[in-house]
């Protein structure tokens, strides 16, 4: 079967993080069906480097007071979002960064973010006319 | 001109798994929690001051402010007094979260598309929001 990056979140964090990943999933259904992708569900995420060149792309679901699971994604507007993957974030750390299974997860999901910016600005990727959906196709390659 | 590849939507049997395991109470609280962080969202935007300038005025520390518009803030009603306190609106006016002005900033309502996996949530709404999922390359074949 293949796997979206949000699905393999789920499978890898669903035993040991089940109330957290319930949680997101709810949050994630409603963002769908009530509220759309509004700024202030997320909080910005991504080096600095990336949020120069691209802005503002690289989010996480803010995380609830007891949660210690974070998940990434490009939020494109406040009608599309991609969801990445993410991973478990301790409390003991401050930044992305100081944990090497999260910094995997977010230079992944930038370097999606970066093709997907890219190629927007090419114009092989464009919006439809509602803007909800993203059409084209998309090619890969990475970001430097 | 462009050749673009029919798009593809597939069914998440592993998000479906999950989301039937979410009580239909659980849900209405997540939805409340989540329209009543939009509405202080929307609230504070209307005092046209930035989330900082407004913790500041209130001598609150900016992330508690961002915790109550992130959607994760189990509120108490003495909370939201004091939210709508702050904000100079009465309490019931804070929780209006289905009046008809809000049903137009809202205005994004819809089966919850999801890219890749194509999980397709009913809505009584017209109007899509696409949460998609990698793997990239498929999402965006269209």
């Amino acid at each position: 079967m293949e796997l979206s990056l949000f699905d393999t979140f789920i499978l890898e964090h669903r035993d040991s993080f089940k109330d957290e990943i319930k949680e997101i999933s709810s949050r994630i259904s409603q963002i769908g069906k009530t509220t759309g992708a509004r700024e202030n569900f997320f909080k910005p995420e991504g080096d600095s480097k990336f949020r120069n060149r691209y802005g503002d792309l690289i989010y996480a679901l803010y995380d609830t007071k007891k949660s210690k699971l974070r998940l990434y994604c490009i939020r494109l507007s406040n009608v599309v979002v991609i969801l990445g993957g993410g991973g478990h974030k301790p409390k003991s750390i401050q930044k992305w960064q100081d944990d090497e299974k999260l910094s995997e997860k977010v230079n992944e999901i930038m370097r999606y973010a970066s093709c997907i910016s890219k190629q927007i600005d090419e114009g092989d990727l464009y919006w439809s006319e509602d803007k909800c959906k993203l059409r084209g196709n998309f090619r890969k390659f990475d970001y430097e | 001109m462009n050749k673009s590849n029919k798009a593809r939507i597939i069914d998440s049997p592993i998000l479906d798994e999950i989301l039937n395991e979410i009580s239909p109470l659980e849900m209405e609280r997540t939805k409340n929690r989540m329209q009543i962080s939009a509405r202080i969202d929307d609230l504070i935007k209307s005092t046209g001051e930035s989330k900082t300038n407004f913790a500041k005025k209130h001598k609150k520390k900016p992330s508690e402010i961002s915790r109550w518009v992130s959607g994760t803030q189990n509120f108490t009603i003495d909370v939201l007094t004091e939210i709508s306190f702050l904000l100079g609106v009465e309490l019931s006016e804070l929780l209006q979260c289905d009046s008809k002005e809000k049903k137009e900033l809202i205005g994004y309502q819809a089966p919850l598309v999801i890219g890749n996996i194509g999980a397709s949530f009913p809505s009584p709404f017209n109007r899509a929001v696409s949460v998609y999922t990698g793997n990239m390359e498929d999402i965006l074949s269209n």
